[in-house]
């Protein structure tokens, strides 16, 4: 540690730089530190931070500096991080502000979904009237699904227990994607890009106006006898549809989706494509529009969101 | 004392969420176990259901006001508290 | 022989456009649900 005095003008100067901390599973745990991280399991990789203080004309100005390197640690009992590296600059401490673009890398994340060459430009802020800061994720990457899956405009604020963000998908591939959702009856193949605006409040989850589509021509396979029950009544040209749908080729694949905080859900599924055991390839011109009043995919998601949102709230909660 | 006594004496009230929420200050330990509990309980209903805990708190909101006694504070759809 | 040469006219797409609800019977079940748990624990509810 290092403080001047400077004996003309009242002002203290004190910087601060830690040992860099070398943490190594059954030796220094983020746990031992502070119980704020106790929740960080197998711990490795280094940590570095300065602190600055600045006593000028009575109030003190503090800006301190964390750096991450090639940290790899496992929160909870899905989450899995591994090669976070970033210089994370805070030009205050009390209240937290680390003005965004902050830059952190990270060379895989296991969460449900395995992720790899992730990249985020962060930021910290904390709004005057509130306690706890807030997470800004201004733009993050990441390689998923043979594809790339994106985030724009990403707040956690934990104050408002409210999390938001439009997540972007590149090229996803959807054999991959439907293997991690392992939903019953369904099979394709193809890739799919489109965005999806995403909202979290409590428990409650939004999407506002989903929109993906399949980039090329690619595979449907549809065999689910509660669906061809359910349709029964719709007629010949339905039951001829569900029997194209056994194994479909489409030329386009297009949907949406939009989950207001309560009411109807609306799902819309476009359809342009043929079965060459059915009437000889006859095309088809699908068009379904799927209304509910309850949210039936949507479990997974929140749990995803919400395990950020106590991830956050952990990490953060300032003692009141 | 049971979500019904807090009620029934007005010390909390029940929100659109499905959650109670105290209406002075002493009950407020009281209603934070009350809201775990039943939060355990929607998200067993909602795991079985697949469906989003925020939804099966909304059912049960109705279900669990409907089931209040009279005179007991609800939160209404505007935010405004409203007796029963 | 006589090679036969058939051209297919371009198949019309079939146009199916499909309306469906779904959730009645989940929302039912659920309310049903509600009561039951509501009356099961009556200290919570």
């Amino acid at each position: 540690a290092r403080a001047t005095l400077d004996p003309r003008a009242p002002r203290l100067r004190a910087t601060l730089t830690l040992a860099p901390l070398d943490f190594a599973p059954s030796e220094l745990q983020p746990g031992d530190l502070t119980p704020l991280l106790s929740d960080l399991a197998n711990v490795s990789g280094r940590l570095q931070a300065g602190v600055a203080v600045d006593w000028a004309a009575g109030h003190p100005k503090t800006d301190g500096r964390v750096e991450l390197n090639d940290l790899q640690f496992d929160y909870g009992e899905g989450v899995r991080v591994s090669g976070l590296s970033g210089l994370l600059a805070f030009d205050s401490l009390w209240p937290l502000q680390a003005p965004p673009p902050q830059e952190l890398t990270a060379a895989r994340v296991e969460a449900g979904i395995p992720m790899t060459e992730l990249t985020a430009a962060v930021g910290v802020t904390t709004p005057p009237e509130s306690e706890l800061p807030r997470l800004q994720i201004v733009s993050a990457s990441a390689q998923a699904f043979g594809g790339r899956l994106t985030l724009e405009q990403g707040l956690i604020d934990l104050e408002a227990n409210r999390e938001e963000a439009i997540l972007g998908l590149e090229s996803i591939d959807v054999a991959e994607l439907l293997a991690v959702l392992d939903l019953p009856d369904v099979e394709a193949t193809g890739r799919i890009s489109g965005e999806i605006p995403l909202r979290l409040e409590g428990d409650t989850v939004t999407i506002g106006g989903a929109r993906l589509a399949a980039e090329a021509p690619g595979t449907l396979r549809l065999t689910s006898d509660a669906a061809k029950e359910a349709l029964a009544a719709g007629g010949a040209s339905v039951e001829l549809m569900m029997q194209a749908l056994e194994d479909f080729q489409y030329e386009t694949l297009a949907l949406t989706l939009d989950k207001p905080a309560e009411g109807t859900t609306l799902l819309t599924l476009k359809l342009l494509g043929q079965n060459p055991e059915v009437l000889e390839g006859q095309p088809f011109d699908v068009n379904v529009r799927l209304e509910t009043d309850l949210a039936p995919l949507l479990l997974a998601l929140s749990e995803a969101l919400a395990l950020t949102d106590e991830a956050f709230g952990r990490l953060w909660r300032l003692r009141r | 004392q049971s979500a019904e006594d807090l009620k029934r004496r007005g010390l909390a009230g029940e929100t659109l969420q499905g959650f109670l929420v105290a209406r002075d200050a002493s009950a407020s330990a009281r209603v934070d176990a009350i809201n775990a509990e039943r939060r355990q309980v929607y998200e067993q209903r909602a795991a079985q259901e697949g469906v989003d805990v925020g939804t099966i708190g909304q059912i049960y909101a109705r279900e669990i006001i409907e089931a209040s006694p009279p005179g007991t504070w609800y939160q209404s759809s505007s935010g405004q508290w409203v007796q029963k | 022989c006589q090679p036969r040469v058939a051209v297919e006219a371009p198949k019309e797409p079939i146009t199916i456009n499909l309306n469906i609800k779904l959730d009645a019977d989940v929302r039912l079940r659920l309310e049903r649900q509600a009561e039951e748990d509501i009356q099961e624990n009556p200290d919570i509810f």
